[in-house]
């Protein structure tokens, strides 16, 4: 039923509490396929308890996750996965001792449409490719950049064959011209039919990309609609931006 | 005064630095930028004395030569860095993270005055003095690996990356922090890719390439260098490329790792890159690390189909672009 009117995923009265402190309260939003879809706030507010949630790492107190009209909660997180829900992690979680090629074909070979280890791997090297790691592949992935690590998470993503892609501060750490590689490159994985959800510190990514942003503060969505409304908001400039970051 | 003078460092057959000289002077801040994989950790790395240099190098602080010192006794001396990923002792409280901080024989005289100032100078961590680190969001324990590091009184402060994953809101309380730590008179050493705030702090920018200094200068000369703009600022693209050239600025090395960093993206049209190195030279200022650094080409990327302009002759000539930064007076 959630699944009508173009929303890809319904998240419906999310909650999640840890020990006495309640990291998202009744959170519900939804995403509509095709977009980019940014969730942003302060540090601690609760935004990646909220993809945990959505990726069965973690399992909700109440509410539910709706997937393409099926719900996620109460799956595991390899079953969320071939549901077609990638993600990568804001500390990230290469397998260390593998290499930038293996990393991503075990994306390829194990997520919603498995592949052999051959087809597998060239898979992989065309994801590296477009990921800007082309020269890397054979490099043991405990000895990059946290920067080419994240590029890794992004092709491993993308291997698993997502309709739904996960984005936890993806963009954190590149320079203004990077970034501005890294925004396009996002774009064109939501041009690649793929729909995103992103959270990111960089206001001018949000800006760039996202059709909707909800705004967390507390555990709590405090604002939702256009990057543009939402950014203007008094409650979010005092909570999120401070005090002169309005007009930038 | 910290010195190095042709620090060369290799991971395995990778070279990450090679022949990097630099100076730091001291109660100023020294910027260092540089593209991802340029090699800014390791070289703080190689200060802190967490990653050996190729013998023939050398780290001179206050004279004393610290390339074979072990990094425990580097804090000693008076340089402590704050390391990317922040590395705290995640199951210990705000107050222990702060005490180890003080462990040097100079330090722990100091400890209670010092512990007093860090949580006047960081409200937040005084709220939290009784929590477990890993608890904390992670500004919060930004400013504890800070905190922690100034407990040691450096006088030099290596700053690896500290905003990374802050929200705008604390990247502004980190950034004033910093100014109030220089301000008591204490020197940093900064890695940071957020650029332009970067730069407002600075008294001193060095760019680091593929493990290279390219470009050194005061932070107006390095926002006025067309190459730094393009490749690390993202300004041109925003101003005046987006009329030139429909792609994105590819400059990052972000497609490309083994392309060079400050080598924008040639037009088709454009003109023949001029080779001299001095006289192409931005805002007046001769780096003697600089090699070709292939910067004219992209000097020349306005002018299409004309000569190549002398850098210096870029403020009239690059489309009606004015750098508000631009002083008339910077040319040589």
């Amino acid at each position: 039923m959630a699944a009508g009117n173009g929303v890809l995923l319904s998240v419906r009265e999310l909650r999640k509490a840890f020990g006495g402190l309640v990291a998202v309260r009744d959170v519900s939003f939804d995403v509509p396929e095709g977009r980019i879809f940014g969730l942003i706030g302060p540090n601690g507010s609760g935004k990646t308890t909220v993809l945990n949630l959505i990726t069965a790492e973690l399992s909700p107190d109440s509410g539910s996750v709706l997937f393409d009209g099926n719900e996620m909660v109460g799956r595991q997180s390899f079953e969320v996965c071939r549901a077609r829900i990638a993600r990568t992690f804001q500390l990230v979680r290469v397998l260390p001792y593998m290499t930038t090629r293996e990393n991503v074909m075990l994306g390829r070979m194990f997520g919603s449409s498995p592949t052999a280890p051959a087809q597998a791997a060239r898979d992989a090297d065309a994801l590296l490719e477009r990921v800007g790691m082309a020269g890397r592949a054979d490099l043991v992935a405990a000895q990059l950049t946290y920067i080419d690590q994240k590029r890794i998470e992004l092709a491993r993503a993308l291997a698993t064959h997502p309709k739904l892609l996960l984005l936890d501060e993806w963009l954190a750490g590149l320079n203004p011209s990077e970034l501005r590689i890294g925004i396009d490159l996002i774009r064109q994985i939501c041009r690649g039919g793929v729909t995103i959800v992103m959270i990111e510190h960089v206001m001018e990514a949000i800006r760039a990309l996202c059709d909707r942003v909800v705004v967390m503060n507390a555990g709590e969505k405090i604002a939702e609609g256009a990057p543009g409304a939402v950014l203007s908001d008094p409650e979010v400039m005092h909570a999120y931006l401070g005090a002169d970051d309005a007009a930038a | 005064m910290l010195r190095l003078e042709h620090i060369s460092v290799w991971y395995g057959k990778h070279e990450a630095l090679h022949d990097v000289s630099l100076e730091a002077a001291p109660g100023r801040t020294t910027v260092i930028l540089g593209a991802n994989g340029a090699g800014k950790t390791t070289l703080l790395k190689t200060i802190g004395g967490l990653i050996r240099a190729r013998p023939g190098g050398r780290i001179l602080f206050e004279g004393k030569s610290l390339e074979e010192v072990p990094s425990h006794r580097v804090v000693a001396h008076g340089i402590a860095l704050v390391p990317e990923g922040r590395r705290l002792f995640g199951e210990m409280t705000v107050i222990d993270n702060l005490r180890l901080g003080a462990y040097t024989e100079h330090a722990r005289a100091d400890e209670e005055k010092q512990l007093e100032r860090m949580l006047t100078l960081f409200p937040r961590l005084a709220e939290r003095r009784n929590q477990m680190a890993k608890t904390m969001s992670g500004g919060e324990q930004q400013m504890l690996a800070i905190a922690r590091a100034l407990m040691s009184e450096p006088k030099f402060l290596l700053l690896d990356e500290p905003s990374l994953g802050l929200s705008p809101r604390l990247v502004k309380d980190l950034f004033s922090v910093i100014r109030k730590i220089t301000q008591g008179g204490q020197a940093v050493v900064l890695v940071e890719q957020n650029v332009h705030q970067s730069l407002r702090l600075a008294d001193h920018v060095y760019v680091l390439e593929n493990g290279r200094i390219v470009r050194s200068g005061s932070p107006v000369e390095i926002e006025e260098d067309k190459v730094i703009q393009q490749a690390y600022l993202g300004i041109e693209s925003e101003r005046e490329m987006s009329k030139q050239y429909e792609a994105p600025v590819t400059g990052g090395g972000f497609y490309n790792p083994t392309a060079r960093n400050l080598n924008p993206p040639a037009p088709k049209s454009a003109a023949q890159p001029v080779k001299a190195n001095g006289a192409g030279n931005p805002g007046g200022f001769y780096n003697p690390f600089a090699r070709s650094v292939s910067s004219e080409k992209g000097d020349a990327a306005p002018q299409a189909g004309k000569p190549a302009p002398r850098r210096v002759e870029r403020p009239k000539s690059s489309g009606g672009f004015v750098n508000p930064l631009a002083r008339p007076g910077s040319d040589r």
